[in-house]
């Protein structure tokens, strides 16, 4: 019996130690431990390690994350100036997969406690600086696995006003005229006027609205952007300069304005970006009208 | 009591033998064999491109070796490997991309240390398929070094079998590749 016994024992040792064949990869990290990779391929416009950016542009990233134990539960966003603590970005700047972030740590649905693959951004610095971002990904059990990168920012972040008016000069005193520093209508004499409108053709005769501007004095100087420029893609006031530098003049002072023109403007040590992005016409004085005409700009300095 | 401790014995041995796979391993469900054959087809054309570009750095403290990321006409990565050489063995790990999608990786190992007097040689494949292990075979020919020579032939005669994966392959494997990528700037 006690060999029986022995033989049994033998057995379920056996079967324990050999029913399963040695892991044909080496495994270089912990049995429960995630693993945290940029994404290969990730795509046009994607980072996947350090870079110098415009200051303010947004920087993207595809991560792809793993966990065997399919207990992924949160990806930490860290940023890290110099000697300065890492801090989490405020969740209300980034965007995963094209949708504002649940938080920061960003909470892992268990849909994808396995695997995930997240799209991110968000935006950089506003002004030129040098910062290291950390992702890390983390397991309901706290174990992380992380990827970081450093960002250097150059220039400054450009700022944009949009909506902004410049009506018709042969319409109502105090109208006519922009300040570009600040967006604000003023008068097409007002000394703080960057840009003057032209008024109507005639106001005895002919009350058609010129749809006409120029620069109010000679200190501002309008130019054409070269071909292929993107207004919307401008976020650098750097990028504005360069651009003017490589723009065209423009033979007539008089420009007539019309709905998606570009400009760029400079007035002493400053530039800007202009885009007319609506004319609105009203009929002219005299005939139902009311000389409000206008365009619609946006600003960006 | 005889048949009760027998009963016992039987019943704990063959739980240790379930237990001892199905806790940490798992065979990868069946896939369908055109998943793999689509995927045969997209390795072997990245095999055969000769347009491949190749970076690579070599392995630097304990493991003696080279590391690259082969790269196509676009600029995309379609392999990254790994060699290791040890006193006993060489190791060539292969993996292989299709657009961000890690499809396939290949390990061919020469082991000198396993039986004595005798070369092991091991090819194991894995096949992936949205993040998940779709298959893992594996086959191994033993020779005598004198007989190295028909290798070739022998590997060729040799079947891959079917292996139960261990549940952290996809992620062990990622963790090569991010590692690798590292080392790659």
């Amino acid at each position: 019996m006690k060999k029986l016994l022995y033989f049994l024992s033998f057995i379920s040792l056996s079967l324990f130690t050999n029913s399963c064949t040695d892991d044909p990869v080496d495994p270089v990290v912990g049995d429960n431990a995630p693993v945290l990779i940029f994404t290969l391929n990730p795509g046009t416009g994607f980072i996947d390690g350090d870079k110098t950016v415009e200051a303010g542009s947004t920087i993207k990233l595809k991560l792809d994350g793993t966990d065997s134990d399919k207990d992924l539960t949160s990806l930490h966003i860290e940023s890290k100036n110099g000697s300065d603590t890492a801090t989490h970005v405020p969740s209300s700047v980034i965007l995963v997969n094209g949708a504002p972030a649940n938080g920061n740590p960003i909470s892992i649905p268990s849909a994808d406690g396995e695997n995930l693959r997240y799209s991110i951004e968000f935006p950089t610095a506003d002004v030129a600086d040098t910062i290291t971002y950390t992702f890390s990904l983390e397991d309901s059990k706290g174990y992380t696995d992380f990827v970081s990168f450093t960002i250097i920012t150059t220039g400054t972040k450009a700022f944009e006003l949009t909506g902004k008016k410049l009506s018709n000069a042969s319409g109502p005193a105090g109208m006519g005229g922009i300040d570009l520093h600040t967006g604000n209508e003023v008068g097409s004499s007002d000394p703080t006027a960057e840009l003057v409108d032209l008024g109507v053709i005639n106001p005895v005769s002919d009350g058609t609205w010129k749809q006409q501007f120029k620069a109010a004095t000679v200190e501002t100087i309008i130019r054409k952007p070269l071909a292929g420029f993107d207004y919307s893609a401008v976020f650098n006031a750097d990028a504005i300069k360069s651009a003017y530098d490589a723009g065209t003049n423009i033979s007539n002072p008089n420009i007539v304005g019309n709905k998606d023109d570009v400009y760029l403007i400079k007035s002493g040590i400053f530039y800007w970006a202009v885009k007319i992005t609506k004319v609105v016409v009203t009929p002219p004085l005299g005939m139902g009208g009311d000389n409000l005409d206008y365009f619609e700009l946006s600003i960006k300095r | 009591m005889k048949i009760n401790l027998l009963s016992s014995l039987l019943f704990i041995s063959a739980s240790l033998f379930l237990a001892s796979c199905g806790g940490s391993k798992k065979a990868a469900s069946a896939p369908a064999s055109t998943e793999i054959s689509d995927i045969d087809t997209k390795v072997a054309a990245i095999v055969a491109n000769s347009s491949i570009t190749e970076k690579f750095a070599d392995l630097k403290g304990a493991e003696k070796g080279k590391v690259s990321i082969f790269t196509n006409e676009t600029g995309e990565i379609v392999k990254v490997s790994k060699k290791v050489t040890t006193s006993t063995s060489e190791k060539l790990s292969e993996f292989f991309y299709d657009g961000s999608n890690l499809i396939h990786s290949s390990h061919f190992e020469r082991n000198t240390a396993k039986e004595k007097g005798k070369i092991v040689f091991t090819s194991t494949k894995h096949y992936f398929g949205n993040s998940k292990v779709l298959s893992a075979v594996q086959k191994s020919v033993t020779l005598k070094p004198a007989d190295e020579a028909n290798l070739e032939m022998k590997m060729n005669k040799a079947k891959f079998k079917a292996y139960p994966a261990s549940s952290n392959l996809m992620r062990d494997e990622m963790a090569i590749i991010k590692k690798i990528k590292q080392l790659i700037k």
